[in-house]
């Protein structure tokens, strides 16, 4: 677990159980992570933690993840961020190509821990 | 004194005859008498000249034989009355028998007289006749007899000149009276031989001539032609000449010259005639004319008089005639005229009947858009009795592609026997070709026949030097074969084998394009094939060539239309597709995160039990649902149409890999073994690798469900460099997939299994057609199913053509095309149940 505790991964998904589950299992693998279950909110949290790694979820009530995208990539380069969505495919491509990585939501973990080390590496 | 007194008496009674009502016959007896009685002498006659003057003819007799009376007849100058006639002066004879001009008429009692005297009658100076009176003893004659007997004889002149004015009067009004009946039997009639007969009858019986001939002058060729005859032949076959030139014969000379002619003294004048001309006595030719214009001529020959004795012709039987032929000519043009038009006519009605066939045959073809059919009724119409005509005909349309004539269908007997058999039952039917044509397709008594065999075996390449039926395509025309044999136009190959001996061929045209090429012959009946029949041909193949671009136009419309209505229903289809796929997608938010809540926390619980613990079998049967659910709702998504391909450079392997990852315990657990065929070189592939990476895991899927009792798993990959593509292949042996399956297998929501959506090769499907690959099938029964995947992976050559690539596929306008396209062929193409299918 310790290969990644120097890592900060913040978390923005509306559905409070994902954000549990997805602290549980990265904190279990020694990323230090941060919740957050209002979008609107999810910029304020960036700016205060600078994470190395933010894991986005698109769709959430009265905000969007791709306008958080376009606006966390412009501010803070450096920060990654993975794309992480229930719906199978987007229409807005150039935001998704903004994106380090993209996956799609699944109770099985191993593809976001894969995506999450490869951005991280 | 007495002599002037007994003169004057004589003069009071004939006077008193000549203005009697009596006849001239009667009178000139009445005078005879009276002379006899008056002048005392024993005998007495009158003498009149006939018409024309040159002979004198015993009138009225007293004291001669009374049967001589018209019966003795000299010429002026002959005999002692001739010479009174002659030279217009009395004379008395002492001896009659001792005067040299004295001729004897035995029989007429002249004999039994010594002297006499005899006067002329004249009138004007015209000598009408003559007065003889004789005495048995010799007596001398006075001058004062002479005086007398003048005297007498003037007259009586003013009465016998009355009398044949009268006489001539009736007789022209009888001659007119004979032209008018027969003018208006010619009149009554248009039959033309009928008009000819009776020209000629009548002429004959009208003159008293023994026969008669009517030569019609032929203006196409200039000769005159024996058109009737009448008397002594009866038929123009009679006769050595039935046609002469003009100038030729007293027919030709008469019809040139337009003026009549009078032979009377044949056979010495004979100069310019005929030897068939020779043989009679007497000819009287004269021209017909109408306007001016010679039509022919009408010659009567040998003139008989009451007494069937030959007389000459006259004037005025050429006059009669003339009058006569004039009448006829008219009336024979009329009749020409009427005939002329009443062919032209019948022509027309044959030309009218011609195109109503046409018209029929016409209405029988459009009755159908159905080329085989068509063609039928086209050959059908060639060899009907009542429409062309013909015995046999081949039809072969033109194969653009291959530039060959085809042969597609003949109709014909195959024998004699067959022909007859056919033709005797369509005569007793008496069948018009449109139930001919329906009672045809009614029974289906359509064997096909050798000839129809024979005739769908013909290939022609249409090119010079190739046979007659080449040449018809190419030069754009019919021909007519009279002898196969002979003609170095035929190639007898072709035609060899079908028996023709002669035949004709007609090109099928329709928008100035030959599409093909009737044959027709007459082997049965041997009839020729004239030009007329080539021109009906001709007409005819117009309209089936018609017919025929018709029949081609509508089928391709109709194939247009069914693809149209085939494009709909997929449009439909999609439709529905779209509006489920929008719907899932929607919902699918709402269930994914709560699933992935489930299964996540799971898995968590799974991981931290013990193997030995007993609750660990629950937690993996959470797992394992919950992952089963998300399957299906990614196929739900996957198959909506929102999935549009993200692009991104990839390794085909790698995404194997990956895919089998997923199945790898499931295969272990199921015994199956796994084969990797990877071969080098295969270049990075520009696709969406999640959707792909989809595609091998719904191929793998299906494998572990076809080899659940175990088997083996080869997965491979090569590059085609030659076609630019990547070649994935997965193969099981799982025993192959049904017929009755097979057909089925791309269809949405189609599946064996007990659980799953059926959506799984439906989505590969749409997913390898979008990025403009091919998925096939092949299927071995028993034995296992091989799919085989290309994709699109070309070398890299440089950024332009990369770029080009990813802009063609991300308008996402190639992809939707090629999926239309793609299940079209696959809908089709999957109906044959064949056991390899491409899915292009």
């Amino acid at each position: 677990m310790a290969p990644n505790k120097d890592r900060s991964v913040l978390v923005v998904d509306d559905e409070e159980s994902i954000c549990l589950l997805y602290q549980a299992e990265l904190e279990d693998r020694g990323y230090t992570v941060q919740v957050q279950n209002d979008g609107t909110r999810a910029m304020e949290d960036v700016e205060r933690f600078h994470p190395d790694l933010v894991i986005l979820d698109i769709k959430m009530p009265g905000a969007d993840g791709f306008e958080i995208l376009n606006c966390l990539k412009k501010k803070f380069p450096d920060i990654c961020v993975i794309l992480n969505s229930a719906y199978g495919s987007f229409r807005n491509e150039a935001s998704l190509q903004m994106a380090d990585g993209y996956v799609i939501k699944s109770s099985d973990l191993t593809e976001l821990l894969k995506t999450i080390e490869k951005v991280l590496a | 004194m007495e002599n002037s007194k007994i003169e004057f008496e004589i003069l009071r009674d004939i006077l008193k005859i000549s203005n009697s009502t009596l006849n001239l016959h009667e009178r000139l007896n009445q005078v005879v008498e009276e002379i006899v009685e008056k002048m005392h002498v024993d005998a007495c006659a009158i003498y009149l000249v006939k018409k024309g003057g040159e002979t004198l003819s015993l009138k009225g007799a007293v004291g001669l034989n009374p049967e001589m009376i018209n019966g003795i007849s000299l010429k002026v100058g002959e005999g002692i009355t001739g010479w009174v006639a002659a030279e217009k002066t009395p004379l008395a004879v002492l001896e009659i028998f001792k005067d040299p001009r004295m001729k004897n008429f035995p029989g007429s009692w002249e004999e039994k007289y010594r002297s006499m005297i005899s006067a002329p009658i004249l009138f004007l100076g015209k000598c009408l006749g003559v007065i003889n009176a004789w005495t048995i003893e010799e007596k001398a004659f006075t001058t004062d007899d002479l005086h007398l007997l003048s005297s007498i004889a003037d007259g009586m002149s003013g009465s016998i000149r009355n009398a044949q004015l009268y006489l001539d009067a009736t007789k022209q009004y009888e001659e007119l009276v004979s032209l008018y009946d027969i003018s208006k039997m010619l009149n009554s009639t248009l039959e033309l031989q009928e008009l000819i007969g009776m020209v000629t009858r009548k002429s004959t019986e009208f003159i008293g001539a023994s026969g008669c001939m009517l030569h019609i002058l032929d203006v196409k060729d200039n000769l005159l032609k024996v058109k009737s005859m009448y008397g002594l032949y009866k038929s123009p076959e009679e006769i050595s000449r039935t046609q002469l030139r003009l100038g030729e014969g007293v027919a030709g000379q008469v019809a040139i010259k337009a003026i009549p002619m009078m032979i009377n003294n044949l056979p010495e004048e004979s100069e310019h005639l005929l030897p068939m001309e020779k043989i009679f006595s007497s000819l009287l030719c004269i021209p017909m004319t109408v306007k001016d214009r010679v039509i022919g001529t009408l010659t009567l020959h040998d003139k008989k008089d009451a007494s069937g004795l030959l007389v000459p012709f006259d004037k005025d039987d050429m006059n009669l005639l003339m009058a006569l032929a004039s009448q006829g000519a008219l009336v024979l043009e009329n009749a020409w005229n009427y005939e002329r038009a009443e062919r032209l006519f019948q022509e027309n009605a044959q030309k009218a009947n011609d195109f109503a066939i046409l018209y029929e045959i016409s209405n029988a073809m459009n009755t159908t858009m159905n080329l085989d059919q068509l063609l039928k009724i086209i050959l059908k119409a060639v060899t009907f009795g009542g429409g062309l005509n013909f015995n046999r005909s081949i039809l072969l349309l033109v194969n653009e592609k291959t530039n060959t004539l085809q042969g597609m269908l003949g109709v014909g007997p195959d024998s004699g026997e067959d022909a007859f058999r056919i033709w005797t039952e369509i005569g007793s039917k008496k069948m018009s070709f449109k139930e001919w044509i329906a009672s045809v397709n009614a029974s289906g008594q359509e064997r096909t026949s050798r000839f129809d065999q024979l005739a769908k075996g013909i290939r022609v390449p249409i090119e010079y030097g190739k046979g007659v039926l080449a040449l018809t395509v190419l030069e754009k025309k019919g021909f007519n074969i009279r002898n196969i044999q002979e003609d170095p136009r035929v190639n007898p190959d072709v035609l060899k084998k079908l028996e023709f001996e002669s035949f004709a061929t007609v090109p099928l045209i329709s928008q100035d394009r030959v599409i093909g090429v009737i044959v027709v012959d007459n082997l049965y009946n041997k009839r020729e094939i004239t030009d007329k029949d080539l021109r009906r041909l001709e007409l005819f193949a117009s309209q089936a060539g018609l017919a025929i671009e018709n029949a081609k136009v509508y089928s391709d419309l109709e194939k247009a239309t069914r693809s149209i209505r085939e494009l709909q229903d997929r449009l439909i289809q999609s439709e529905k597709m779209a509006a489920l796929g929008e719907m899932a997608a929607s919902i699918a938010h709402e269930i994914r995160n709560p699933l992935v809540s489930i299964g996540g926390f799971a898995r968590r619980l799974d991981s931290k039990l013990d193997a030995s613990n007993p609750e660990k079998r629950y937690s993996r049967i959470i797992v394992k649902e919950v992952g089963r659910l998300e399957k299906v709702l990614q196929e739900v998504l996957a198959f909506s149409r929102s999935a549009e391909p993200l692009f991104s450079e990839c390794s085909v392997i790698t995404l194997l890999e990956e895919a089998l990852e997923v199945y790898e315990e499931s295969f272990s657990e199921c015994g199956i073994e796994v084969i990797r065929d990877f071969h080098e070189g295969v270049p990075n592939i520009h696709v969406d690798s999640n959707q792909i990476k989809q595609v091998f895991i719904n191929l793998f899927s299906n494998a572990q469900h076809a080899m659940s009792k175990g088997g083996r798993l080869t997965v491979g990959c090569e590059y085609k460099a030659v076609e630019g593509e990547a070649m994935i292949y997965v193969s099981d042996t799982g025993g192959g997939i049904s017929e009755d399956v097979i057909t089925n297998i791309f269809n949405p929501f189609f599946t064996t299994k007990h659980t799953g959506t059926g959506l799984g090769l439906a989505i590969s499907h749409r997913v390898v057609d979008m990025h403009g690959g091919d998925i096939l099938v092949k299927n071995e029964p028993g034995v296992g199913v091989t799919f085989t995947i290309s994709l699109p992976a070309r070398q890299k050559r440089g950024g332009i053509s990369e770029e080009m690539d990813l802009s063609a596929a991300r308008t996402g306008v190639k992809g939707k095309e090629v999926h239309y396209r793609g299940q079209g062929d696959f809908l089709n193409g999957m109906g044959k149940g064949e056991g390899s299918e491409s899915i292009p």
